[in-house]
């Protein structure tokens, strides 16, 4: 990522009443991406950090002058493993505490293989996400035609004919993959705002649950990683 | 998906189609195309999409071959053109068919009715051009076939063959909603086997007969190239679902015969209710 538009993305002026941080909900990247989460309010003191374990944080006194570094309100990481990752940040005024802000990152790709070994049960203060309610999804995709891969060729006809197919036939699930030039790829193009390839999840009620741009050479498995874990 | 045995290879590989229709009861139907590759009002396949490098060719294969075979997977419909010469329009529809099905998935891919084009391209038994049928697919369509499901559905659907039966009237306006799609034309290998790679289905010709190219094999160091006849229950295994259909052309005969067909990269859309905007 340019060094400019990290400093665009980390020292951008936040305005706000009382104590108060506000962080975005979500943010996707892949394994290895760097990705940057900065609060888009900060009232108060100086913003704290608690990241989850498996999340790096890139160290930003090597990437700029000390002055410049000192001022980033925000982090930026990056994860090696696929997985939901989660930062909590906080801040005070006088002795007062904000509430915990919290910004789920969705590093994409195939969960790694769990850990048979029993983990700790989350702590009873921590904030947790809404509940993904299960159920019907339509997985959308739209891309040029004309950069379709190989992979992608595999990707597609896993979806609409193989063995991901089987999955999302015997879930009531559906998948349509569109192209730009399409009336209605064009319009999905302008409705999900993320470059091409696009990748959407729509619940029942056509509302797009999860958006994201599919990796070079992104699998069916992959993404249907990505629709059980919203939903489906 | 069951691998085909070598023994099962060769006994399609290079077929003779003069000689196989008559076994057949079969007719071959395809008149060549006067025009040069890229100057039927359609681009070339390689102005318009990356070629891929020879030399990753083979590892591509192994990686689609471990996956069962992506195009075959997509392959709904196995035609069959019966007595008349409308093997071209039998491939443009085969061709349709696989791209509905990577847009919309298997079970929702309308079939076609071959004859339904034929009708406006050919004669009883003058066979077609490529070219002809690419403009009629992209000017006018075709009609649904008759089956229970297309009735049910569309306003105007068609028998698979019969050059005699007159066309519903009023038959443009269901037409119509199979009538764009993007097609492009091939120049030479390099071309038509880039664009199978990528999921591209690629309609060629040879021997007077016109077949679909669908996917390519790599064994003992040569390239094997299969297609989807419209010959019913003729030929190889196709997938889980058809045990006939699928012939197959040797690197040599498949490079003799790649220059002037036709790849189709998408079909455009029927807007399906769930992802109405």
């Amino acid at each position: 990522m340019p060094k400019l538009l990290l400093a665009t993305l980390l020292l951008v002026p936040m305005l706000g009443m009382g104590q108060e941080v506000r962080l975005p909900s979500e943010v996707s990247a892949v394994p290895g991406q760097w990705i940057v989460v900065a609060p888009e309010i900060v009232s108060g003191g100086k913003a704290k950090f608690r990241l989850d374990a498996g999340l790096e944080e890139v160290r930003l006194d090597i990437l700029f002058p000390p002055d410049v570094a000192i001022q980033a309100r925000g982090k930026v990481l990056s994860a090696s493993k696929p997985g939901l990752y989660k930062v909590e940040c906080w801040n005070a005024k006088g002795d007062v505490p904000s509430d915990i802000a919290t910004c789920w990152v969705h590093v994409l790709g195939t969960p790694p293989e769990v850990d048979p070994a029993p983990t700790p049960k989350p702590k009873p203060d921590v904030v947790t996400p809404p509940p993904v309610v299960a159920g019907p999804r339509t997985v959308l995709i739209v891309r040029e035609s004309a950069t379709d891969s190989p992979s992608d060729a595999r990707m597609f006809a896993s979806l609409q004919a193989g063995q991901a197919h089987q999955y999302l036939k015997s879930k009531g699930h559906s998948a349509y993959v569109l192209d730009d030039d399409d009336p209605l790829g064009a319009k999905w193009v302008a409705a999900l705002g993320i470059a091409l390839p696009a990748a959407a999840i729509l619940d029942d009620k056509g509302v797009v649950v999860f958006k994201f741009s599919l990796a070079n050479g992104a699998t069916a498995d992959e993404l249907l990683a990505v629709l059980k874990s919203k939903g489906g | 998906m069951n691998q085909l045995t070598d023994q099962q290879i060769a006994q399609y590989l290079d077929v003779d189609f003069q000689t196989a229709s008559v076994q057949a009861g079969r007719m071959a139907g395809m008149n060549p195309r006067i025009e040069a590759a890229g100057a039927a009002g359609i681009p070339l396949y390689e102005d318009e999409v990356n070629l891929i490098d020879e030399k990753e060719w083979p590892a591509i294969i192994a990686e689609h071959e471990k996956n069962g075979w992506p195009q075959r997977q997509l392959i709904t419909y196995v035609h069959d053109q019966n007595g008349e010469p409308s093997c071209v329009t039998n491939a443009f529809c085969g061709a349709h068919e696989i791209k509905q099905a990577v847009t919309y998935g298997v079970e929702n891919v309308t079939l076609l009715s071959p004859i339904s084009g034929y009708k406006f391209v050919g004669s009883p038994r003058s066979g077609s051009s490529l070219t002809a049928n690419m403009k009629r697919f992209l000017e006018i369509g075709v009609l649904p076939l008759d089956t229970p499901e297309n009735k049910a559905k569309f306003k105007h659907t068609h028998p698979h063959n019969g050059y005699s039966k007159s066309l519903p009237s009023g038959f443009e306006e269901t037409a119509s909603l199979f009538r764009n799609a993007e097609w492009l034309d091939i120049n030479g290998w390099k071309p038509f086997v880039s664009a199978l790679l990528s999921g591209h289905p690629v309609i060629y010709a040879r021997s007077g007969h016109c077949i679909l190219a669908v996917s390519l094999q790599h064994k003992n160091g040569v390239y094997i190239l299969d297609y989807l006849n419209s010959w019913g229950p003729w030929g190889n295994p196709v997938n889980d679902k058809f045990n006939a259909g699928l012939g197959h052309d040797s690197e040599r005969v498949a490079k003799s015969a790649c220059y002037g067909s036709m790849a189709l990269r998408t079909v455009k859309l029927i807007t399906p209710p769930a992802i109405a905007l």
